[in-house]
């Protein structure tokens, strides 16, 4: 019964969802045709699709993408292991705790952004000093994932486990892992959806090369088409990565929680 | 091993503090218990006066601060899976797994073969008279049945020692009393050896062969009481004068503490 009536809000969710986005994009096309507003400011959708396609087919654009998503893909895949074992190792360690969560908490606080221009004084503008600066912004965002990783495991399933003779091992393997299961795939959502906003960012400020890169450059000589273009590549990139990884949240999470309610 | 029933539990002196310094808390006090083989002793007492606490100790998962507790004749370090089961207060069920590998979990911990361990927690699961539901998860079991499992899982092993604690405080009064009989006859079947933990005077006394009471500050034990109620016991036996008797000694026993505060 009550599984029924969230799926059915589930899918009312989706459908409005849907709809909302075709509704925007059906306005957005009408403005620019009817001109309600100067289609060289907001050319209408199909012209950017249209353009988007002669985009992805450009080998230098084409270059610029592969150089963005390794930067991605590097900050990525070195920060969400970082960010999520700091943030075990602190929720299981009080001492650490006690000792780095003041420090934590105030460079958290801190727009990482302000730091840009030190890091390309230390580090250059190329593609190491990108995907520091992306780490650096994911990391503070993924550690307090990986505290409420921790923090969301039962005590009294740790001390069930205990009792029938489980290694800490298996402790870690058995009910660890799946407990902490669905905090750990949003410090894998947050880790790449961050990594994408921290790669993109440092491009715009300082690059020879990326999508962001790009993206700047066509904002500056309003070539509209071409920036609405490369946004729109980016924007349905990212909200279809978000969305399959909030599916599978989602079911990791109906999988361990559902006895919990009780 | 030795076949005559011996002290499967064997407590002596046992005490212990929470904190230390100023802020430390004596939560038992020289607390001395056996158990023979076989025998179904329950443990009653006002909230707070460390049933929970003996209970830890003597499963293993919480360290003694002073005394020793042996079991089957040896003294304890550590959890003793092998011959000790433990039913906590909530079930805690793995809510990813089914009720059959939920009682087969114990066993899934150690090198028991795959088919041996299917074969044993299904013999469980018909002990607790769940043979049908095993192949549903925890959010598809009532509270009762929760607890059924839990226990089965507790005896999964074949434990000469299965440790309870309040494994029936959350259940409404005809489950609990439908559970009781359950309980006699898996104690009956499987001639396990039950330490129970209950709040329940009249569950103490009906389930039990010995009630220990306990006080409060510090806690210890005030009185050993043979329960002499024939077995198997029957339902009956609840409206008896006996066991009103024994609930009602019971009572002045823990009552006496509350009103020498109250003055
Ligand atoms: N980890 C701990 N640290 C400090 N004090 C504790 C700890 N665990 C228990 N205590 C204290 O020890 C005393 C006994 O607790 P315990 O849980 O054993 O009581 P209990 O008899 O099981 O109570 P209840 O019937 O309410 O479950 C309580 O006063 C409690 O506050
Ligand atoms: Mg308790």
């Amino acid at each position: 019964m009550t599984h029924q009536l969230s799926t059915q809000k589930i899918w009312l969710a989706r459908l409005w969802r849907a709809g909302f986005v075709l509704g925007l994009a059906l306005v957005w096309e009408t403005s620019g045709r009817l001109a309600w507003i100067d289609p060289e400011l907001l050319p209408p959708l199909s012209r950017i699709f249209k353009m988007l396609g002669r985009l992805l087919s450009d080998h230098r654009f084409r270059g610029d993408i592969v150089i963005t998503v390794l930067e991605c893909l590097t900050a990525f895949l070195i920060v969400v292991p970082l960010g999520l074992f700091s943030g075990f190792s602190l929720a299981e360690s009080p001492k650490l705790y006690k000792l780095f969560s003041p420090v934590l908490q105030l460079l958290m606080t801190v727009p990482k952004s302000i730091f840009l221009p030190v890091f390309i004084l230390l580090f250059g503008i190329d593609f190491s000093e990108k995907v520091i600066f992306a780490i650096v912004l994911s990391y503070f965002i993924i550690v307090p994932t990986g505290i409420a990783a921790v923090q969301s495991i039962p005590s009294g399933l740790v001390a069930m486990a205990r009792s029938f003779g489980a290694t800490q091992s298996q402790i870690y393997l058995r009910i660890y892992l799946p407990c902490a299961m669905p905090l750990i795939l949003s410090g894998v959502r947050l880790g790449l959806i961050f990594s994408m906003h921290g790669i993109i960012f440092a491009e715009m400020y300082a690059s020879s090369e990326g999508i962001g890169r790009n993206i700047l450059n066509w904002g500056e000589s309003f070539d509209m088409e071409r920036l609405f273009a490369a946004v729109m590549l980016v924007l349905i990139v990212t909200v279809l990565i978000n969305e399959t990884l909030q599916a599978i949240e989602t079911y990791a999470r109906r999988r361990t929680l559902s006895g919990a309610m009780h | 091993m030795n076949t005559t029933p011996h002290h499967v539990v064997d407590v002596s002196h046992l005490s212990k503090t929470f904190g230390d310094g100023k802020t430390a808390f004596r939560a038992l006090n020289d607390v001395s218990l056996q158990i023979k083989q076989g025998r179904f002793v329950s443990v009653v007492g006002p909230s707070g006066c460390g049933k929970s606490t003996l209970m830890q100790m003597i499963s293993g998962l919480v360290p003694t601060t002073q005394g020793n507790i042996q079991i089957d004749g040896k003294t304890i370090t550590g959890p003793q899976p092998e011959k000790i089961g433990v039913v906590f207060q909530d079930a805690l069920l793995l809510p990813w797994k089914t009720a059959l590998e939920n009682i087969e979990f114990p066993l899934s911990l150690g090198d028991t073969p795959v088919a041996e361990r299917q074969e044993r927690a299904r013999n469980m699961l018909k002990l607790v008279g769940l043979k049908d539901v095993g192949h549903r998860y925890p959010h598809e079991l009532s509270g009762g049945m929760r607890q059924r499992v839990a226990i089965a899982r507790g005896l999964v092993r074949n434990p000469s020692l299965l440790l309870m604690d309040e494994p029936f405080g959350a259940l409404d009064e005809q489950t609990r009393t439908r559970m009781w009989g359950e309980l006699l006859r898996i104690h009956e079947q499987s001639g396990t050896t039950i330490l129970f933990i209950t709040h329940s005077l009249v569950e103490s006394v009906f389930l039990a062969d010995e009630v220990l009471v306990m006080a409060s500050n510090p806690g210890r034990i005030i009185e050993r009481i043979e329960v002499d109620l024939p077995r198997p016991r029957d339902l009956k036996l609840l409206g008896s004068e006996r066991l009103g008797n024994l609930r009602n000694h019971i009572w002045d026993l823990i009552a006496k503490p509350d009103d020498e505060i109250d003055a």
